[in-house]
């Protein structure tokens, strides 16, 4: 496998719908709380069937909890070397993503980041994050 | 408020007294690290002959068979309980597979010495084989798949490697901890290959060595990482009441814990601990223990970084002095926790599931058969295993009967 292609099912269909158009949209329960990754039912409310929570907006910004930067790669179409992260949004939740537009080992724990998207395949497109403005933060 | 935050869940402290109708009456290692041509099914029913044998029992006394064998380079097999079983020509009427990744065996050990508890099965075998290195269906399964919950990570190229290192670059962040403080668990338990004549690497190394060798997925260099062989091991238990006749002093578990969180690096809450934190708590609990009663400690150590946030997340020091304390010299042979006596995954022995050999040099400890560094007398022997990326873990203590 060049690289793993994500494939839409009906509980997260509408994250992958925005992803094609550069939007970043997070499930909010009932309750107001945001959960990641996308789920068929809410966390906090667990009993209660066919009640998916739905999608929001949100700015895509966050920091950087922790990064590895990968200089041996097992996907042929990812070349290393490549920063790979997982980054908080400010909405609390953590996604995956690789830090893009800078060189990877300069990349550094508690740094701000912005959400960007990356199309890997024809179509399908990926949120990765930037840094934002080199702005450090704590 | 995150809600994926893995708060413990709630119970009563296990029953150890009824778990001591169970013992643990026999292990095996395979010596092999390389297989060239030769199914791991071959080598699942070497070690279950040599568990048998080390106990002094047979086929015939078998009536539980725990394993996994799921990932291609354990056979690949869906029902592996079933396939294993057929292979080996026995059949049990105990079995399970639960598939916690690296520490199954040792679940798996404890659902045996439940279920002879409880009358299900008389003799048990907890047997792992893989063939990594040379298997024609590749070294591994990916832990997840780009759709469901593994769509959100998996397009990102993550691999084990990459996963722990989230966990070391966190600690380093927030603790401190250094890339010399690291590379000095592989150094102290390479000092403990040399002296067994199985580990595939046995010359001595350095922290400069290991710094020096090429970086993989920062922080970690090609040696903060485990060796990959083609091995497996096995142990045998049986009703206690029926372990006096055999050729080894039993062995029973004084406590026992185990605790999951999650296999998606997104959904971790805390890069600076893992589930050891609970399962530990569990056994020292269930055994009325505490960490200074420990002879002998065995580790999970596919990375660096494993042992070192085991020793933290068990009480061996404090959160966060993990670094200083492994670079102290405390985990070495002669320091206050031995560590790893056998040479571990990182220098001894990693087919895929090191948990089995985890158990079994914790084991070994105290019958006096370590191949490696041999603790003088060991009378509480410690194994704590981890699967997935510090997404389970199982702690054992550990004494004779």
């Amino acid at each position: 496998m060049d690289r793993p292609i994500p494939i839409p099912c009906a509980h997260d269909k509408v994250f992958w719908e925005a992803a094609s158009e550069d939007r970043l949209v997070v499930q909010k329960t009932a309750n107001g709380r945001w959960q990641s990754y996308p789920r068929g039912h809410a966390l906090d409310d667990p009993m209660k069937q066919d009640a998916a929570p739905g999608f929001e907006a949100v700015a895509g910004t966050g920091i950087i909890e922790s990064v590895s930067v990968v200089h041996r790669s097992f996907y042929p179409a990812i070349p290393a070397p490549y920063a790979f992260a997982v980054v908080r949004l400010d909405e609390g939740v953590c996604m995956t993503g690789h830090i893009v537009d800078c060189q990877p080992t300069e990349v550094r724990i508690g740094q701000a980041v912005t959400a960007t998207f990356a199309e890997i395949s024809p179509g399908t497109k990926i949120p990765v994050f930037k840094l934002a403005d080199m702005r450090l933060a704590k | 408020m995150v809600l994926t935050s893995w708060a413990p869940a709630k119970g009563t402290v296990m029953d150890m007294n009824l778990l001591s109708r169970a013992a643990i009456v026999g292990a095996y290692e395979s010596p092999r690290r390389k297989a060239n041509d030769i199914h791991p099914f071959q080598i699942f029913h070497e070690v279950v002959a040599g568990a048998l044998d080390h106990a002094g029992l047979t086929f015939a006394d078998v009536d539980g068979l725990c394993v996994t064998a799921g990932d291609v380079g354990e056979g690949g097999s869906t029902e592996d309980v079933i396939e294993i079983a057929e292979y080996l020509g026995i059949s049990p009427r105990f079995v399970d597979s639960t598939d916690v990744g690296g520490c199954s065996a040792m679940v798996q050990t404890a659902r045996a010495a439940a279920a002879i508890a409880c009358g299900m099965a008389d003799t048990v075998v907890v047997a792992y084989a893989a063939c990594p290195r040379w298997f024609p269906l590749g070294p591994t399964n990916p832990m997840s798949w780009p759709v469901g919950p593994g769509a959100l990570e998996m397009p990102y190229g993550i691999s084990n490697i990459t996963a722990y290192g989230l966990f070391a670059a966190r600690h380093m962040y927030q603790f401190g901890t250094t890339p010399e403080q690291l590379a000095s668990v592989p150094v102290a338990i390479r000092a403990n290959a040399v002296r067994n004549p199985s580990a595939l690497m046995r010359d001595p190394i350095s922290v400069s060595d290991i710094l020096a060798s090429p970086m993989i997925s920062s922080p970690f260099h090609k040696l903060d990482c485990c060796v990959v062989t083609d091995s497996g091991g096995a142990v045998v238990l049986t009703r206690r009441d029926r372990a006096n006749d055999l050729r080894k002093k039993p062995i029973q578990m004084l406590g026992y814990g185990e605790a999951i969180t999650c296999v998606h690096v997104n959904q971790v809450a805390d890069f600076s601990v893992s589930p050891g934190r609970e399962s530990g708590r569990r056994a020292f609990a269930a055994a009325g223990l505490k960490p200074a009663d420990v002879d002998v400690a065995q580790f999970y150590d596919a990375f660096s970084i494993t042992p070192l946030i085991g020793l933290e997340d068990l009480g061996f020091c404090k959160k966060g002095e993990g670094g200083a304390f492994v670079a102290s010299g405390a985990i070495a042979a002669s320091g206050s926790i031995p560590i790893n006596t056998d040479g571990g995954g990182l220098s001894s022995n990693h087919p895929g599931k090191r948990g089995v050999f985890v158990l079994i040099e914790a084991l070994r400890q105290l019958w006096g058969e370590s191949p490696g560094y041999q603790v003088a007398d060991c009378e509480i022997s410690l194994a704590h295993g981890i699967g997935g990326f510090f997404s389970a873990a199982s702690t054992m203590l550990l004494a004779r009967s």
